[in-house]
């Protein structure tokens, strides 16, 4: 495990920022934080990076007790904060020279790895320019890779691709998946899910300092949202006439030879393709359609969300 | 973390901040050059009389005086500028994403201050005064002493102002009062303090005070504020500063030190403790 924190709280004059707070991180995996503003993403970021003292529990951050040893946790962290403020004055290349000392390159090497990460993040014609001068993209790009150059075993990334285009963010998530699979983890925050579904292994959501929901994508839909389908059929009316006999909550038509149907449960999925075969119908496709933004939904719905998830936290 | 690992992060961030300096560098060689030139007939004609340079106390003291006054303003510039400046500007945030420590971030600003302000002021303060010591007028190794003193006793104050906030935020959880605003109050403090300006300061209340009673002060009003300059004094490292000099350039005999050994050694406690205490600070001190 790179991460294991178990416990942590940390509240504020105003707010409960985080509320008994455990997770865990594991040796090449992408794990999402995700909660909407004020929900205590960047507190947990900050905690876990030794930056903030949590007031209860405790983490071992790269097997580094966060709270014996806070700033020495950082040497094998590297980390993105939303809204960063760069220095302004210097060129991108002095900046992140400056940084690649920061994160221990010795000076012989130094030149390189700027090199390396200037053309990773598609940023190298930009290296005489000051950094006030950069758009907000390019300086989320040069962030990016300031981060990069940090020998590091785990990033902590709060919201790495906003400002990003979208060519650059295909090419990011491409980059932060090669890290990871050469053994380092992410632990990102992110609003976007839908994005996220191509990156993240692992969820977890947080509301009001508390995590209310933690596991892959395929069990939070499994355990979270009714069981949908789409499905492509060769006749569309015979197929409703059909799908009436599946206990469902929900069945309705989509576009040309496309139906919807909402199960009242999983299993009664396997009916699906029976009902259809005898009344002689070809089912040509059929697809859930649960996304992590209906779990995320699901979650902060009045009533149910951000109490407990059903059956406890996977 | 080991020093071997702390130095170059250290040296990392001393190095930007001295980057920065190279306009004032500039301006300070321009400055320089023009009071050289003006001062150079000057130190031409007192060449024309040699005479053997020896040291008074109402020598020493003006170039003590201007020399602290040129240092002390280098060193509260250049820190408010390379330590003020990145937390107002919220650059720190950035340095603080690294495996430092509030001592790490101390010591590097107060570095990179040093270096800053030791070259500005040497060229300010040697470059203006250079025909003297190229005409053999002033004697150019007791000069650089009382520069370096002045440099040396201006950043000791700083550096009690800057470690003693690390105390006061372990206690109260925030940067209750930054380094800069600490470091720059015991600068002035050090600076006020001294026997000159203690007693410069006390005379005027003593001139203000008489006036408000209509009647003229008397000489032993002068003395009482000349008694109180000179027991506060000894709370200001520029006095000590000022009496190794006196000392080393013959003005007055050594004894009496057994005073300023209590301030230097609260001066001392104050540094060591905010070191000690500063390693366990959590830098969003920095950023609340």
């Amino acid at each position: 495990m790179l991460v294991q924190a178990s416990g942590l709280t940390k509240t504020y004059p105003k707010a409960r920022a985080l509320d008994q707070v455990s997770l865990e991180i594991r040796e090449g995996e992408v794990f999402g934080l995700f909660g909407p503003n004020g929900a205590g993403k960047t507190t947990c970021l900050r905690v876990l990076s030794g930056i903030t003292e949590p007031d209860a529990g405790d983490a071992i951050v790269c097997g580094v007790p966060v709270r014996e040893a806070p700033n020495d946790v950082r040497r094998h962290l590297g980390i993105l904060f939303d809204l960063p403020t760069p220095y302004e004055g210097m060129t991108l290349s002095e900046y992140l020279a400056f940084f690649a000392r920061m994160a221990g390159h010795p000076s012989a090497s130094i030149r390189d790895r700027v090199s390396w990460a200037m053309d990773l993040l598609v940023i190298r014609h930009l290296y005489e320019n000051r950094i006030g001068r950069l758009s907000m993209g390019e300086r989320q790009r040069a962030e990016l890779a300031r981060v990069l150059l940090s020998p590091a075993q785990l990033l902590l990334l709060d919201e790495p691709f906003s400002n990003v285009d979208v060519d650059m963010r295909i090419a990011l998530r491409g980059i932060l998946r090669d890290w990871v699979s050469r053994g380092g983890s992410i632990l990102f925050t992110s609003h976007n899910l839908i994005e996220s579904e191509a990156i993240v292994d692992r969820y977890a959501f947080i509301h009001l300092g508390r995590i209310v929901a933690v596991g892959t994508a395929r069990e939070l839909k499994e355990t979270l949202l009714a069981p949908a389908y789409q499905l492509e059929v060769t006749d569309v009316e015979k197929a409703m006439a059909a799908l009436e006999k599946v206990p469902h909550q929900t069945l309705s038509r989509g576009g040309p030879g496309l139906i919807h149907i909402g199960l009242l449960a999983r299993p009664d999925a396997a009916k699906i393709a029976k009902v259809l075969v005898e009344a002689g119908v070809d089912l040509l496709e059929m697809k859930s359609v649960g996304t992590m933004e209906d779990v995320y939904a699901r979650l902060t719905r009045a009533g149910y969300g951000f109490l407990a998830p059903p059956g406890g936290t996977p | 973390m080991e020093w071997r690992d702390r130095l170059p992060l250290i040296w990392a961030i001393v190095r930007k901040d001295i980057g920065r300096a190279r306009n004032a560098v500039f301006v300070c060689i321009v400055i320089g050059g023009v009071f050289a030139f003006l001062v150079a007939p000057l130190a031409l004609s007192s060449a024309q009389f040699p005479t053997t340079f020896r040291w008074f106390d109402s020598t020493l003291r003006p170039f003590y005086a201007v020399s602290a006054a040129l240092t002390g303003f280098a060193l509260a510039i250049a820190f408010n500028t390379v330590h003020g400046g990145e937390i107002h500007k919220g650059t720190i945030r950035s340095i603080i994403l690294y495996p430092v420590d509030a001592n790490d971030i101390a010591i590097a600003k107060l570095g990179s201050t040093f270096l800053i302000s030791l070259v500005l002021t040497t060229i300010l303060f040697f470059g203006a005064t250079a025909p003297f010591f190229a005409f053999g007028v002033w004697p150019f190794p007791d000069f650089l002493a009382i520069h370096l003193m002045a440099l040396g006793v201006g950043f000791v104050s700083l550096a009690t102002g800057v470690f003693l906030a690390h105390v006061l935020a372990h206690y109260t959880k925030r940067m209750a009062i930054s380094p800069v605003s600490l470091g720059s109050l015991f600068l002035v403090g050090s600076a006020l303090l001294t026997e000159t300006a203690a007693n410069g300061i006390a005379s005027q209340v003593i001139l203000l005070l008489s006036r408000s009673r209509d009647q003229f002060p008397t000489p032993e009003d002068f003395r009482a504020a000349l008694t109180f300059a000179q027991t506060v004094s000894v709370l200001s490292p520029y006095h000590w500063g000022a009496r190794i000099l006196s000392q080393g350039f013959g003005i007055f005999p050594a004894g009496g030190e057994l005073l300023v050994t209590i301030p230097i050694a609260l001066t001392l406690l104050a540094i060591v403790g905010g070191y000690v205490l500063g390693k366990k600070l959590y830098l969003d001190v920095f950023t609340r």
